[in-house]
């Protein structure tokens, strides 16, 4: 996942406050002093409900769940 | 380089050449505006399916073609056959289609190699003693016949315009008998055919396709061998079913009779950058082409499979940022191996997301283009209750401006017609007036059937007009075809947001 798609991903886990799921926090196991340009192996977290999104072999998984969505 | 004007029946006098393209039934409209655009074509004829057109652009520029099926440089172009009971008779007019001095033929295979220096395939011209001749007849028949069925499997899923006999036709090796004799022969010009035979051991296969009047009188086979044997008296080639240096194609119909060579050994829309397509990949191409991508543009497939519709975009319009949605791990997977193949990671990203609610926001898209997946390989079921919500979706996700490209099945089309010309009928003090609702209820009832789920289905196609088509203007409808079903591709312009009308 590039930097320009986190620009654009938001959340859409139901009963957020508006504009409360973006930006997404980035959560990577990386090296702090390496800015992560792009993300292979990580979580994606709504700010708001907390709730994280997987992010696998770059591609994020934004799936909500049959009760979230 | 140029090619040589070598006094051709339509060649431009100055360089350049002739050709023509058969395109997917549908698709020829793209495919002129695209000869027009790419190639500076000129001269430009749309009839029976085939686009001639005249260029000097190289083969490198000419195997860019996206919207064709198969190139061919024309040879000979004539009005059609004049058709008699007599066999003999039309098959003579035939052969006198193609009866040259042997320079015209010199010519032909210089310039073919002009154009295969392209391909890089390598030089056997001055090869030994051909094998072909020593080859069992059964061995050649049953290749004849593989080759047949490939072609005609290839030629059916790519090609047909009119309803054509279809029959695919190779010299058959009772031929390459009679060219032993021929050769041998030395009362005609042996001596010009010795020199010819020295200097070129050139193989070949003719081609022929034929429908209408002609093929009530003759099959594509009784013209092939026909054909064959002349051009082998005449040229001294040896027939190679399997692989030969040259192929001649001759398509007969009631409109023309055309001649030409193709320039390339794989149809136009094999890409060599895709691994695995999904969608044909001059639909693809097509679809993406009109959704005026501009330099900068956002661009979402928000159910992209196996990304073809992305990788043919991108490819094109490189300026441009894509995006690929879907729901499926193992589709995912397959649309990452294309964009690696394709060397274009830095121009498409993938999320696992579902259209019915993509976690992206509002008005932050220039084009949404996208196959619409149902109604192809079955009937329409309750899975199309879903379309108003992912019609929603894409209509929220795009700016003001913006286009929609669909691709719709045949009867999700008939539904969706019905619905915009419903739209289109509508006034904003039609509120209390049940008309259109009637109208729009007329339409789909044609089918006169009142079980629930085809009111479910009824439901879903009032409620797609009532969010999209306040702010969604339908800018056209193309019909194309996918092989062995119809589908339209659908173009829609926001022109506001919904619920500002």
């Amino acid at each position: 996942m590039k930097l320009l798609t986190h620009n654009l991903l938001c959340s859409n886990v139901r009963g957020l406050r508006p504009g409360g799921g973006f930006p997404l926090r980035i959560q990577v196991r990386a090296c702090p002093s390496v800015p992560a340009v792009e993300v292979l192996e990580g979580f994606l977290q709504c700010p708001d409900s907390g709730r994280q999104f997987p992010i696998s072999r770059g591609i994020p998984n934004m799936l909500l769940s049959e009760e979230e969505a | 380089p140029p090619l040589r004007a070598v006094g051709w029946d339509k060649m431009a006098a100055a360089g350049g050449g002739r050709y023509f393209c058969t395109a997917g039934r549908g698709l020829e409209p793209f495919l002129v505006r695209e000869v027009r655009a790419r190639l500076g074509a000129t001269e430009v004829d749309c009839i029976s399916g085939k686009v001639f057109f005249s260029t000097e652009a190289d083969p490198g520029e000419l195997r860019k073609l996206k919207s064709g099926e198969r190139l061919f440089l024309l040879l000979k172009k004539h009005t059609p056959l004049a058709v008699s009971r007599n066999k003999g008779k039309m098959l003579h007019g035939i052969k006198s289609l193609l009866t040259e001095e042997p320079k015209y033929w010199r010519d032909v295979i210089s310039i073919w190699r002009n154009l295969h220096g392209c391909e890089g395939k390598k030089d056997d011209v001055f090869q030994e003693n051909p094998s072909p001749l020593k080859r069992k007849s059964e061995e050649a028949t049953d290749t004849a016949t593989k080759r047949q069925k490939t072609e005609q499997v290839r030629e059916t899923v790519s090609e047909e315009h009119q309803t054509e006999a279809g029959e695919r036709c190779v010299v058959p090796e009772d031929c390459q008998t009679e060219s032993e004799t021929s050769l041998e022969d030395s009362s005609k010009s042996s001596g010009e055919k010795a020199i010819v035979n020295e200097q070129l051991n050139f193989s070949f296969r003719v081609s022929c396709r034929c429908s209408g009047a002609v093929a009530k009188v003759l099959t594509s086979q009784e013209i092939g061998r026909a054909v064959g044997v002349a051009l082998m008296k005449q040229c001294g080639w040896r027939a190679d079913l399997r692989d030969p240096d040259l192929e001649i194609f001759m398509h007969l119909n009631d409109v023309h009779s055309v001649v030409g060579i193709p320039l390339f050994r794989l149809p136009l829309a094999n890409r060599e950058y895709i691994k695995t397509a999904g969608l044909r990949s001059t639909i693809a191409w097509a679809m993406a082409s009109l959704a005026e991508i501009s330099a900068g543009a956002f661009v979402l497939d928000p159910m992209c499979g196996l990304g073809t519709i992305l990788l043919e975009a991108a490819k094109e319009w490189p300026e441009a940022c894509y995006w690929g949605a879907d729901i499926s791990d193992s589709q995912l997977e397959g649309a990452d191996v294309n964009i690696r193949t394709a060397s274009l990671m830095d121009k498409i990203e993938l999320l696992k997301a579902s259209v019915k609610a993509l976690p992206l926001p509002s008005e932050s898209f220039d084009a949404v283009i996208s196959d619409i997946p149902f109604g192809k390989k079955f009937k329409i079921t309750k899975d199309i209750q879903v379309l108003p919500d992912i019609l929603q979706e894409m209509e929220r996700l795009l700016r003001v401006g913006g286009t929609i490209v669909l691709l719709l099945s045949h009867d999700l089309h008939k539904r969706m017609d019905g619905i915009t010309k419903c739209a289109e009928h509508d006034s904003p003090d039609a509120i209390s007036d049940g008309t259109s609702e009637t109208t729009t209820a007329k339409a789909l009832h044609a089918d006169g059937n009142s079980s629930s789920l085809v009111n479910g289905v009824e439901e879903s196609f009032l409620r797609i007009r009532q969010t999209c088509f306040g702010s969604l203007v339908l800018d056209g409808v193309y019909g194309v075809s996918l092989g062995k079903t119809d589908a339209f591709i659908y173009k829609y312009k926001k022109i506001s947001t919904a619920g500002n009308q």
